[in-house]
């Protein structure tokens, strides 16, 4: 097992074709949290995505195929764990979210209050003010719906569960690194299951932009009716589904330690 | 049921009752001949393996032993109160046929499980390559993969 141990924190980058924002996005990052270390996962791109984020100074994974935003994330938690890093925060690479709110993000779980904290676009706080975050009205209704579920669900006030800006701790990575979890967008079924396997989740608000060039992974106007559906059910099933515990672990010991990270990673690599 | 013909209890697969020499007797025969014989030839140029191969080559069998001995079908469908006896074969035909599907989609459910893993194992390990490079030779320019 060639795993290092970091016990440090890391950012996870999942990009598809963005070579035009790439470059920006890693240096922001890289500016917002010093310590970080960078992971750019590159999911099957055809143009210049590896090498200018390489060039910005992430480490790349390059998938030798196009396998989804949900499965390169999982790319980015199997590394982390690899690595031992202690904390893994992710964020979109199309300059949707602010690098400048990483450290906001990942306060909470680097100091051990919840394993899941959340950006949450539609939370105002610490005088951040929440933006005009323009999304069709169905979809709108269904994240206010699914939100609420999710509240209620999880006990914790969620206002915007589709959030792909996220720190997680590394047993919430080992969690979804299991291969009974169905992998997929982060939305309100994953933090229902993430509550009943006992991780604690908090959301902060952040600042969140509009894709730049107007993609979406949610456009198009079938979508929306197709997600609201989609979601309604994927909850259903996250209810009903057995829970599932969180992996076994010492109690987090104090900042710095080496031996948690660690064995997360071995455990990884092990058969099973 | 023709008790007493001279003619074997042969018949195709839609079967005809009236018309126990109907040329669809050969038609059907034909057609699980060419069935069967497409299955071999698939397992000899390595395009069909394992346990598929069985199960279509068996399949085909069962199709040639149903267009000449068509009795059988018969036998099935009335032991079932099934008529026409028809109605048997494409009941069971279906059957069969969505097991198969299923049990399809289930092994591309996994396969595609498994290719996920091995892409993600792959891309890890080509990072740390990477890095042992970089590594490697410190001084001289950045070795680009890929």
């Amino acid at each position: 097992m060639t795993a290092v141990d970091h016990g440090g924190v890391v950012v996870l980058i999942p990009a598809y074709a963005e070579e035009a924002a790439i470059g920006r996005v890693v240096t922001s990052v890289r500016e917002a949290v010093p310590g970080a270390d960078v992971v750019v996962i590159d999911d099957g791109s055809l143009d210049e995505t590896a090498s200018r984020a390489r060039a910005a100074g992430a480490t790349v994974l390059r998938h030798p195929m196009n396998l989804g935003y949900g499965v390169a994330l999982q790319t980015g938690y199997k590394w982390a764990l690899r690595r031992g890093y202690a904390v893994a925060a992710q964020q979109d690479a199309d300059g949707q979210h602010e690098a400048e709110d990483l450290p906001r993000i990942l306060a909470p779980v680097v100091r051990g209050e919840v394993d899941v904290c959340l950006g949450s676009r539609f939370l105002a706080e610490d005088g951040a003010t929440p933006p005009a975050y323009r999304a069709g009205i169905v979809r709108r209704l269904g994240m206010r719906i699914f939100g609420a579920v999710a509240s209620l669900a999880t006990g914790t006030r969620i206002t915007d569960p589709t959030s792909g800006f996220q720190a997680l701790d590394a047993s919430v990575l080992e969690f979804f690194c299991d291969d009974r979890y169905p992998f997929d967008y982060p939305d309100a079924d994953q933090l229902i299951t993430l509550h009943r396997a006992g991780f604690r989740i908090r959301e902060v608000g952040v600042r969140m932009y509009e894709n730049e060039d107007g993609r979406s992974m949610h456009g198009g106007p079938i979508k929306p009716f197709y997600y609201v559906i989609t979601m309604g059910l994927a909850i259903l099933v996250a209810l009903l589904h057995e829970r599932v515990p969180r992996p076994a672990r010492p109690a987090k010991a104090a900042a710095g330690e080496g031996a948690r990270p660690s064995e997360a990673a071995t455990a990884e690599g092990a058969p099973r | 049921m023709m008790p007493g013909s001279i003619i074997p209890p042969a018949l195709m697969l839609l079967y005809d009752e009236a018309d126990a020499v109907s040329p669809y007797r050969f038609v059907g025969i034909g057609l699980a001949a060419v069935i069967f014989l497409s299955v071999i030839w698939l397992i000899k140029k390595r395009r069909l393996r394992g346990e598929f191969g069985w199960l279509w080559l068996i399949t085909g069998v069962g199709y040639f032993v149903l267009a000449v001995w068509n009795e059988l079908l018969e036998i099935v469908a009335s032991a079932l109160g099934i008529s026409p006896p028809s109605t048997a074969l494409f009941f069971f035909g279906l059957i069969f046929l969505t097991a198969v599907a299923v049990e399809l989609s289930v092994r591309i459910s996994k396969q595609s499980e498994q290719i996920k893993n091995l892409a993600q194992q792959l891309a890890i390990l080509e990072a740390e390559r990477t890095a042992a490079e970089v590594k490697g030779d410190e001084g001289g320019g950045v070795s680009e993969a890929g």
